[in-house]
């Protein structure tokens, strides 16, 4: 008896215990204030002192990411696996690379000035946004369209598009389908969820064009399907056709038409309600840019750390405190550029000449070359 | 020993000492309410109902803190504010995408609520199909495992370790990927004759078409029968049973379908073809000899056959060939393509949603003859441009034409498709289930005493017979709790479709989900529909299980 009523006891007491633990849950926003000392010495004719400088920054509206993400040690991306150039596993090294993993660690060296302060979670086309609003990663840069749906009612803020893209329909040069409508009565594969099923059939509604969809859960069973001839096309962003079509058993038996289906611009995003974490992300990316546009690189960044230009000193940090503003330090660009490169390099190492993809600029150029890529002034 | 009534040495503890004065009992030997069980019972129903509580609370909590900081946006109202009882009214916007299999008609411009609908349907005719395919299957996998023959028993042995042992995705990528999609390619379709086409594309069969002169014929088939019934009833009051008691109803019967048939071909006009004068089809003896005629002049041949249509070459031929305009799904295609393929001629066909456009096009000069219902090219004929230019004449309307899958520009058309997706799934369950209800029936049969058996042998019945009346009634009613259970999980495990591109509900909310960022709305609704599904299967089988309940006396 005295055994059974003690049992009763003992796990009644566990359960008050844990109770006690782990309630209290919920996130409270707290307005931040912080003090901080800098302290820099400057190269200046004539006064060779080192100034002190008190000052008091408060951030309006900030949630606690980059608090979570310093205090963490790493910044955690939402990133894709399977997406070779923009986000791909090697299986042999087991390491991620890509154009989007390469923004990923430009944000880890910004904050953490060591690129490899950072983790990629694999996510899918239907986990990406759950994760993201569930608090798993702290941004995500996965090949995502800047649409206003998912800008409001999933609740996230986009930053700046690191990569103008527009879908695209790849056919096996055989089967002698030579525009969108000789797929009539034909068959189409495409990955669920993604902003590709909605374009694929507003485009062909309004060209009257009858099609069967063959929907897939990720980008490699639907890549398998045409492959193995399920489908007459498949249909993705133009970026991700290139990238899968050297997974293809035959490469050059397949073409990519030269229509573009829709407007596809692919940057990085992050939850509501953190302006700070937001800021950040948005000036790490123009910096990349801004970079570029200056002849900045990895290469010489630190001979442009002493140079007269004003702008490259703002840019850099070596003037004004920009990147104080931002909860990082002032030379948080020169970091990145240091570590990352600059948007030219990011893009020459994973799309460019000397890769399988060879995707020329075009619209990805900078603004002074006749792209879109132009960065708000650093000042 | 005391002297008192009650011998001492023997008492239990806890007892207070009975031979004691009453005032001098100590308040130390009654249970103290820590150790009281009753008291001890209530404090944990108490605690329980505590724990649930809070448990609840704490979910509850973390629910609402998450959607507030979704943001008002999940529950938009149409006048901009935001309200729970607007949780679901993002569903009436329209989907703008598109389903691959569709049991009732669906198109982009359809609601999220639409769509929802497909889902669920193509989840119930897997999960219908598949409970009948499975029970058949298991039932027979259960009696092979105890069959004398060797063989048999074996190999129903190996299928049920495999299958039960290997998960059920893995298993649905093997027959998806490795075995249904390795297929030949569509233009080396297998051919293994009827009219089958047998590629990766999926299996195509001929189907029957009914068109509008089917009721008609209905009619004339049921007197026919009601003839046979009558004949058959007549000529059996004879004494004697005459040997041609058969003979003469049936006879009777076909002569009432076929008048039935040749009346609603011949004497029915409610399909029609409308071609121009110029093409001189008025002239000839009939329409079909007429278009015939038309196309002869346009080939280096005399004569419509197979033989001499092999010397042309392909271009003069399809150069050649006569444009017909149809509406879409509708069964005057197949009526008119089996005359004309009759007499092969060769053709192209154009398919239209709406008559106008189909007229547009005739007008223009792209098709040679619009095939429909009578009244409506008739209206059709009055709003064009010298209407009399234009002749309207009846054709033939067979009541039941047979529609033959064709090899068409990129796909089959014609015809009834089973779907690769919709094979994958269907036989990745029925196997998958069929080793779990395998064993099942096996437990069932197992559980029925020896004695019966052995009866039943002494009765002199077979082996066949032993297992259908004096097995399977008894073992039924052990068989059919677990077997209920097997069907829920069959109908649950469709929920694995996307993995081979079939449509079913967890395929289609998920995109709805992506599309429209209501991931609790729409989650909501998935648990609502499976519930219902699964509530209803198991109430069917929980009245068929009573009835068959051993009754006690």
């Amino acid at each position: 008896m005295f055994r059974k009523n003690n049992s009763v006891i003992v796990a009644l007491t566990i359960a008050a215990l844990l109770l006690v633990a782990c309630g209290g849950g919920g996130t409270t926003t707290v307005e931040v204030t912080r003090l901080v000392e800098v302290t820099r010495e400057v190269q200046v004719a004539g006064t060779p002192e080192t100034q002190q400088v008190q000052v008091p920054v408060t951030f309006a509206e900030a949630g606690d990411t980059l608090q979570t993400v310093q205090a963490r040690g790493k910044v955690i991306c939402g990133g894709n696996a399977s997406v070779p150039g923009f986000g791909y596993l090697d299986p042999d090294t087991q390491q991620y690379a890509g154009f989007d993993i390469d923004f990923c660690k430009a944000i880890a060296a910004a904050v953490f000035d060591d690129p490899a302060a950072h983790e990629v979670v694999a996510t899918t086309g239907q986990s990406r946004f759950p994760a993201l609003q569930s608090g798993e990663v702290d941004v995500l840069i996965r090949n995502t369209t800047w649409t206003v749906s998912r800008d409001t009612s999933l609740g996230f803020d986009f930053g700046p598009t690191t990569f103008y893209d527009g879908q695209g329909m790849m056919v096996r040069k055989d089967s002698g389908i030579a525009k969108l409508e000789d797929l009539a009565g034909g068959t189409v594969c495409v990955q669920q969820g993604t902003t590709t099923e909605k374009n694929l059939a507003d485009v062909m509604r309004a060209l009257n064009v009858d099609y069967e969809p063959l929907v897939l859960a990720d980008a490699q069973a639907t890549r398998e399907a045409y492959d193995e001839g399920r489908c007459d096309g498949f249909t993705t962003d133009k970026s991700g056709l290139v990238s899968q079509q050297i997974l293809l058993q035959e490469p050059s038996a397949h073409v990519i038409l030269n229509e573009t289906m829709s407007k596809e611009p692919l940057g990085p995003l992050w939850r509501h309600g953190d302006n700070n974490w937001g800021d950040v992300i948005t000036w790490v990316v123009y910096c990349t840019v801004q970079a570029e546009e200056l002849g900045i690189d990895s290469t010489n960044v630190d001979e442009m750390l002493g140079s007269d230009d004003p702008v490259v000193l703002n840019t850099l940090g070596v003037e004004g405190d920009l990147g104080l503003a931002l909860g990082l330090t002032a030379d948080f660009c020169a970091r990145t550029i240091k570590h990352v490169g600059n948007y030219g390099e990011i893009y020459d190492r994973n799309l460019g000449p000397d890769t399988p993809f060879n995707l020329p600029r075009a619209l990805n150029s900078l603004w002074i070359d006749g792209g879109l890529q132009y960065s708000p002034p650093f000042r | 020993m005391s002297g008192g009534r009650y011998p001492t040495d023997c008492l239990p503890l806890a007892v207070p000492n009975m031979n004691q004065d009453r005032s001098s009992v100590r308040p130390s030997t009654a249970v103290p309410f820590w150790r009281d069980i009753r008291v001890l019972g209530i404090l944990a129903q108490v605690a329980f109902v505590v724990v649930i509580v809070v448990s609840l609370g704490w979910v509850g909590n973390n629910v609402s803190q998450g959607l507030k900081a979704l943001g008002g946006a999940q529950f938009l109202c149409d006048d901009g504010t935001s309200s729970f009882r607007c949780a679901f009214n993002f569903m009436s916007t329209a989907a703008s995408f598109d389903i691959g299999e569709k049991v009732i008609d669906y198109s982009t411009t359809d609601s999220y609520w639409r769509a929802l609908a497909i889902g669920v349907l193509n989840t119930i005719k897997v999960a219908v199909v598949g409970i009948i395919l499975t029970t058949l299957l298991g039932v027979l996998a259960g009696i092979a495992v105890l069959s004398n023959n060797w063989l048999l028993s074996r190999i129903a042995i190996v299928y049920i370790d495999i299958i039960r042992n290997t998960p059920l995705l893995v298993q649905l990528f093997f027959l998806y990927f490795a075995v249904i999609l390795q297929l030949p390619p569509l233009k080396d379709s297998l051919r293994p004759g009827l009219g089958i086409y047998l590629n990766q594309r999926g299996i195509t069969l001929p189907w029957p078409a009914f068109t509008a002169s089917f009721p008609l014929w209905l009619a004339f088939v049921f007197l026919g029968l009601i003839q046979f019934q009558l004949f058959f009833l007549i000529l059996n009051r004879q004494p004697g049973k005459p040997t041609n008691r058969w003979l003469w109803p049936v006879v009777s019967g076909a002569v009432v379908i076929a008048v039935g048939w040749y009346y609603a071909v011949n004497f029915n006009s409610s399909q029609a073809v409308l071609t121009s004068r110029a093409s001189r089809v008025a002239q000839a003896t009939d329409v079909l000899t007429g278009l015939e005629a038309l196309v002869i002049k346009r080939l280096p041949v005399t004569k419509l056959t197979p033989a001499e249509l092999e010397k042309v070459d392909a271009e003069t031929l399809a150069e050649a060939a006569l444009t017909v305009c149809v509406l879409k799904a509708s069964p005057s295609e197949p009526n008119f393509v089996s005359q004309i393929e009759s007499r092969n001629i060769p053709f192209r066909i154009e398919r239209f949603d709406r008559p106008d456009q189909a007229v547009a096009d005739y007008a223009e000069g792209e098709c040679e003859v619009i095939v429909g219902d009578r009244v409506m090219l008739a209206a059709e004929r009055a709003v064009l441009e010298n209407a009399d230019t234009h002749l309207l004449t009846p054709i033939a309307e067979y009541p039941v034409v047979i529609s033959l899958p064709r090899l068409e520009g990129l796909n089959l058309v014609g015809g009834v498709k089973l779907t690769p997706e919709f094979a994958a799934i269907l036989f990745g369950l029925v196997l998958y289930t069929g080793a779990f209800i395998a064993e099942i029936v096996r437990a069932g049969i197992l559980s029925v005493p020896r004695g019966q058996s052995e009866a039943a042998r002494a009765l002199g019945l077979t082996e066949t017979q032993r297992l259908r009346l004096v097995v399977l009634p008894q073992a039924l009613r052990v068989i059919i709790p677990p077997l209920t259970s097997q069907y829920l999980n069959l109908t649950k495990n469709s929920s694995l479709a996307i993995a081979v591109a079939y449509p079913d509900l967890v395929a289609v909310t998920n995109t709805i989900i992506n599309q429209s960022g209501r991931s609790m709305q729409v989650i909501a609704l998935i648990m609502l529909s499976y519930l219902t599904v699964s509530l209803s299967i198991s109430a069917l089988l929980n009245w068929y299980n009573r009835r068959v309940v051993i009754v006690e006396r």
